[in-house]
């Protein structure tokens, strides 16, 4: 076993191609760490041990003979536990959902990964049906901050947060409805893309909110998530959502010219809700500097109606969430997760006039969004308007009140990608949000990619895997 | 005003089948408002010609 692992899926997919790594000891590394690291960091629900290595014989053998299926041939990548895949069962993290759900199948986004020689390492810890928190009593992985294990690493997909920053994995899958790639890959240090909707097909992925689900790469840089977009993305006919638009060569697309680029700084809400810390901003007007230094023109705008964006985002995931569990939460109510079914609820608190009108708001909003689109290529925000909080801090009723940089996204349907920008003097991540047109991601990975040309923020390692990896 | 919270969400329970505990009931009496205002505060004037972001084909397979 190699006894450093590559941090990027480039740098592995180099190594591989140089024969100087082969897939099966970077699979065998990345199972022994999870083996040492797991139990205290909660990343993995399920660990498909003998399918990743017979996957990583396939690749090996692909690569001796010849066979390049691409830059993700022979890449241990992580799944999270509400998309379905053949080798091991899918839970969502929870005691309701049929334990036939899924069985046996690879959803289209996985069969995609695995038809590009992927190696999937197994599934990752996910709030319950990607809502709510962990419960400590339903008997699922409590998932924990590879930074520090009192925070939070964010959800729903927190396992896959983890395990690419922590290292057990070079990348992985995670669903977005409103924020659940961003908040993880903020919380954790890395970077996390939520796709514009429909860009990548989402059938074989637990429903949470219908029309604002979207299936995202989570990895450590822009390149990776990239590579990763460009085998997971286009349609499928089995996704009543699935768009049918061209898929670019993303990774082509990086050129690390940011030159002219205009760059939208919505200051209100964004940046002066009383929320938002000192650190947060500081760390965010840090990177707007490396980048207008690059060339980018940046201006400050504002996103009309933020707050009500984010309310409506909120009011249509948990109605179009409570559609698909009402029957269950009448029957099963105490098989759900503490948390899970205090948010969930909601949908039965509000109106068909509220939803439908949420819709209204939504039609606005997004029409508002593509008039000032006109005039910028792309937004920049914090993600979060803090570093992680503790865990024993959090409740789905804080949550309600709290301002959401990412759920306006969600509602307006744009892609936004998390990017690792610094710490807090108290050691846990910082990270900006960068937002474009609709399917307009190679813009976002673009500018991500320059800027952490100019940065190493997304390749620093929380001190959990130094202390294992000595 | 907390005791017009308290009927709806026992109303809204009631609706929709839901039994909870009690300390659930406090926790989504003292939370209502806060998503009731949420819910009012979308109703804006200047929405008044939107028509909702949802879509429906007939023909779809």
């Amino acid at each position: 076993m190699p006894q450093e692992l590559p941090l990027t899926v480039k740098d592995a997919a180099a190594a591989l191609r140089a024969g100087s790594l082969s897939s099966v000891q970077l699979t065998e590394g990345f199972l022994n760490r999870i083996s040492a690291q797991n139990e205290s960091l909660g990343a993995f629900v399920a660990v498909s041990g003998e399918s990743a290595l017979k996957a990583a014989e396939a690749a090996d053998s692909d690569f001796a003979a010849g066979v390049d299926r691409g830059p993700l041939q022979g890449i241990p990548l992580a799944v999270k536990d509400i998309i379905a895949t053949d080798d091991a069962p899918t839970t969502a993290n929870s005691r309701v959902l049929d334990p036939e759900w899924g069985k046996g199948v690879d959803a289209p986004v996985v069969a995609r990964l695995r038809a590009a020689g992927t190696v999937v390492l197994g599934k990752t810890t996910t709030s319950e049906f990607a809502i709510g928190l962990p419960d400590p009593e339903k008997g699922f992985p409590i998932p924990r901050n590879p930074w520090n294990l009192d925070h939070t690493p964010a959800g729903s997909s927190s396992g896959t947060g983890i395990a690419v920053a922590a290292g057990l994995a070079l990348g992985g899958l995670g669903t977005d409805t409103g924020g659940s790639v961003r908040g993880p890959a903020a919380q954790n240090g890395h970077t996390g893309l939520k796709v514009t909707f429909g860009r990548v097909p989402k059938n074989g992925v637990a429903p949470l909110g219908y029309t604002l689900d979207s299936v995202g790469p989570m990895a450590r840089s822009a390149y990776d998530c990239a590579v990763m977009l460009e085998v997971m993305a286009g349609y499928d006919p089995g996704d009543p959502y699935a768009a049918q638009v061209p898929i670019p060569k993303y990774s082509e697309l990086l050129t690390g010219d940011v030159q002219g680029l205009r760059v939208g700084v919505p200051m209100p809400y964004f940046y002066d809700s009383p929320e938002v810390t000192d650190e947060v901003r500081t760390a965010v007007f840090a990177a707007l500097d490396i980048l207008k230094g690059s060339g980018a023109e940046t201006s400050d705008v504002v996103v009309p109606y933020a707050e009500q964006a984010k309310n409506a985002n909120h009011i249509t995931l948990v109605a179009e969430g409570y559609a698909y569990h009402r029957n269950n939460l009448v029957n099963r109510w105490n098989d759900y997760g503490r948390y899970t079914r205090r948010a969930l609820v909601r949908g039965a608190f509000l109106t068909a006039g509220d939803y439908t009108q949420a819709q209204r708001f939504r039609s606005f909003f997004r029409r508002a969004l593509a008039e000032l689109f006109v005039s910028y290529d792309v937004l920049i925000t914090p993600t979060w308007p803090t570093p992680a909080p503790r865990s024993d801090e959090m409740s789905p009723e804080l949550q309600l009140r709290s301002v959401s940089f990412t759920g306006p996204w969600n509602l307006a349907g744009l892609p936004a990608l998390a990017v690792p920008c610094g710490f807090s003097s108290s050691g846990l991540p910082l990270s900006m949000q960068i937002i474009g047109k609709p399917f307009a991601e190679g813009t976002v990975l673009k500018v991500a990619d320059a800027y952490q040309r100019q940065t190493d923020w997304h390749l620093k390692v929380p001190p959990v895997q130094t202390a294992v990896a000595a | 005003m907390a005791s017009d919270a308290n009927a709806a969400v026992k109303m809204l329970l009631e609706t929709a089948n839901l039994t909870v505990s009690e300390e659930e009931f406090a926790i989504f009496t003292e939370s209502y408002p806060i998503l009731r205002s949420q819910a009012d505060g979308l109703y804006l004037p200047h929405l008044d010609p939107e028509a909702p972001a949802v879509s429906f084909d007939p023909a779809a397979e």
